[in-house]
């Protein structure tokens, strides 16, 4: 008897136990929600969205008619295009894989973390603008300017990865002695799927990339698609974002890491070799001096009144320009972050709702890998031309991109959950958003890193975040203010991501997971 | 004749239950030893146990295989002998097999029927095929001392004896868990019978028949 009433109640205290931890959880997805729908709309009254343009449903009106009317007046000259932009990212992505697994391997260690996180903090086509200076408009710079931020991601992930896999051999404690022969014959093997299938993912990743570097006059395709924008010419855009998509839609079908030195061979003869520039008398000049403000380049100073005058000079530009660029930076995040989360939940609740309709399941379908293969740097750059210069069209660009991207994901674990049937929105409520919000606002975190980066980068199209202080200091050949805002822009990423991995670890347990799979 | 393994009155226990239960058990060198019992009846964690006590004598072949998928046959076996060469020389393995290495694990891998899968990544093995490699890396360390832990349970009857003979004759002292009733009675000199966490029986072989190794079971 007195067993049994002992019973029911540790029944009870873990009945109850479970419940308030069931509901606590739930209250603090609700809140953090809140917090970040608020965050957006509160932002939003003191931010530039307004529309600009004196006609932009024309202006939409006739991109779309040359959407659908592509016209090419010269199509070798686009196939060199598309050859050049594969060629950029494969030797860029296959140079930052070496790299980056040699970096994985002592990830570790601290000044490695560090130097890693640094690197990757810095956006492609700021690389792109610095490498610029040095190499001029050429191929090394377009490689570079992947090479180097792509080895630090892959650095991380390829350590996320290994710590993932921790293997147990019991029987043969002794092989730990080796560690190189434990991490060949141990750790590597298993591992090696899960890399190869990020690689390939990267290389999809690494001509978007190559493509937007175009739009800083390198030899890809963003080249012309930003010239023909820019002369109204619609139909060849259309024509060329067209190609574009052929060409991302068929990378499954072509990509075979096998072939991948052959493809390579083929790429290094096609660049145009001249193009390879090593100039290391420029090189030498920009480090030791470009980048330094004048006050501190003086004959004869000593150490301490460098560090002395290089403080006075970066308070007065990050106070200039340096806290402006970051409040209006965070500023489009958090709107982007918080216009992305809601117009994933409305897709998700779409796609659910319709998928009875094989048709329009795939119009959903089509519609999300078209808008999660544009980068957002492209449809920023469109959305400006029709919206006018405001933070509107880039909030639009963030959060069409990266909500396309999440709800693709969230669909992908519904169907691994076999969860895709929602007979209402009531049903929808209560079945499937619950079973994927966690990791929803996990996947949310995540991106919300990127969407910083992004965030940053779209100022050179003219938003007003750290991005355009940074070209305009390029522009003025100002590398020293350049340099120092990009430090600037670095340290906020990395602030962010700290926050941004915290969060995602806080709400589920799978934060890795989710960032090395994508 | 010295100790080989020496347990007395042991018990150990995890937070909500006992698995071993003063246990008294030695055995020495030249013995083989089969440990039969239900499943949960501490069987594994009698072998962990022994394990600590002779870990550089001892060749442990445990129950889930731990192999490594992604690499072949050949060089899950190679891994048994991995603290046993240079760096460089397990990196020139992975790209061409050692021929001394090969030849020795091939002998092996046909004692153990396996031979034609030799270069094949085991996750396209079958749970037979996984559990003679795990045998056959166990054996490739060429131990003095053999701890099986079920090692033969996914095999046919045929198979099942003929990798325990090759397991039995390549070492001097052989301690196997064994569900096989039949096989346990044929093949070993002692039983050690084990029924929820306690020895319930430690005889000869010769002096058991099949129905007292029943009685653990009901």
């Amino acid at each position: 008897m007195l067993n049994l009433k002992k019973h029911s109640h540790q029944l009870n205290s873990k009945l109850r136990h479970t419940a308030k931890s069931i509901s606590s959880d739930g209250i603090k997805l609700r809140n953090f929600s809140l917090l970040i729908l608020a965050a957006g709309v509160l932002v939003s009254f003191f931010a530039d969205v307004e529309v600009h343009a004196s006609e932009p449903w024309l202006h939409l009106q006739l991109m779309l008619q040359g959407l659908f009317t592509p016209s090419v007046s010269n199509p070798q000259s686009l196939l060199l295009d598309l050859l050049y932009t594969v060629a950029v990212a494969l030797i860029g992505v296959s140079v930052s894989v070496v790299a980056g697994f040699l970096l994985s391997l002592c990830y570790e260690h601290y000044l490695v973390r560090l130097c890693c996180a640094f690197f990757r903090a810095i956006h492609e086509l700021f690389w792109a603008l610095i490498f610029l200076q040095i190499f001029g408009l050429s191929v090394t710079t377009a490689i570079l300017a992947i090479a180097i931020p792509y080895a630090c991601t892959f650095a991380r992930v390829f350590h996320d990865i290994y710590q993932q896999s921790q293997v147990k051999i019991t029987q043969l404690s002794q092989i730990k002695r080796s560690k190189i022969s434990y991490f060949l014959y141990v750790q590597l093997p298993q591992t090696l799927p899960k890399m190869q299938s990020y690689l390939r993912y990267r290389f999809e990743c690494g001509i978007r990339t190559s493509a937007v570097l175009g739009f800083v006059g390198l030899p890809t395709i963003g080249f012309h698609l930003e010239t023909a924008f820019k002369q109204a010419d619609y139909s060849f855009a259309g024509a060329l974002l067209i190609a574009f998509y052929l060409l991302i839609a068929s990378i499954k079908y072509w990509l075979k890491l096998y072939l991948l030195p052959l493809y390579l061979s083929i790429a290094i003869y096609v660049l145009p070799s001249s193009d390879f520039v090593n100039d290391s008398e420029n090189i030498y000049r920009f480090f030791s001096s470009d980048i330094w403000p004048r006050v501190v380049l003086g004959e004869g100073l000593s150490v301490l009144s460098i560090i002395h005058h290089y403080s006075q000079w970066f308070a007065a530009l990050f106070m200039s320009q340096g806290v402006a660029g970051i409040f209006n930076t965070l500023m489009l995040s958090m709107m982007a972050v918080a216009t992305t989360a809601v117009s994933c939940v409305l897709m998700i609740s779409l796609i659910a709702s319709i998928h009875q309709y094989w048709l329009m399941q795939k119009i959903a379908n089509s519609l999300l890998l078209i808008l999660r293969s544009t980068p957002e740097y492209i449809l920023a750059f469109v959305l400006l031309l029709i919206i006018g210069p405001s933070m509107l069209p880039a909030v639009v660009a963030l959060s069409m991109h990266n909500s396309a991207l999440i709800s693709f994901l969230l669909q992908r674990n519904l169907e691994e959950k076999y969860l895709r049937k929602a007979t209402g929105f009531s049903d929808y409520l209560y079945k499937i958003l619950p079973q994927i919000y966690p990791y929803f606002i996990s996947l949310l975190m995540y991106r919300a890193e990127i969407i910083l980066r992004e965030s940053a980068i779209l100022g050179v199209l003219g938003v007003m975040t750290l991005g355009f202080y940074i070209d305009s200091a390029f522009e003025d050949l100002r590398f020293d203010r350049a340099f120092a805002l990009l430090f600037i822009t670095a340290v906020l990423n990395i602030l962010v991501d700290q926050f941004s991995r915290k969060m995602q670890l806080n709400f589920t347990q799978q934060g890795i997971r989710v960032r090395s799979r994508d | 004749m010295r100790h080989l393994f020496k347990l007395t009155d042991y018990s150990l226990s995890y937070p909500d239950q006992p698995v071993l239960v003063d246990v008294s058990l030695s055995i020495e060198q030249g013995e083989k030893v089969a440990i039969v019992g239900q499943s949960g009846a501490g069987k594994s964690t009698l072998l962990n146990v022994l394990f600590t006590q002779q870990p550089d004598q001892s060749a442990y072949c445990v129950q889930d295989r731990e192999l490594i998928f992604g690499l072949s046959c050949y060089n899950n076996i190679y891994l048994a002998k991995l603290a046993e060469h240079t760096a460089l020389q397990n990196l020139l393995n992975l790209l061409k097999p050692n021929p001394r290495a090969l030849q020795k694990i091939t002998v092996l891998a046909q004692q153990l029927a396996i031979e034609d899968k030799l270069h094949v990544s085991v996750n396209k093995l079958s749970g037979g095929q996984q559990q003679r490699v795990a045998v056959a890396r166990a054996c490739y360390q060429q131990k003095p001392v053999f701890l099986g832990d079920e090692p033969v349970s996914n095999l046919d009857a045929l198979k099942a004896q003929q990798v325990l003979e090759v397991i039995l004759n390549s070492h001097q002292t052989s301690i196997i868990a064994l569900h096989d009733r039949h096989l346990a009675l044929q093949y070993f000199d002692r039983i050690v019978g084990l029924k929820a966490g306690k020895i319930a029986i430690d005889k000869p072989a010769a002096k058991l028949c099949i129905d007292d190794l029943d009685q653990l079971y009901l």
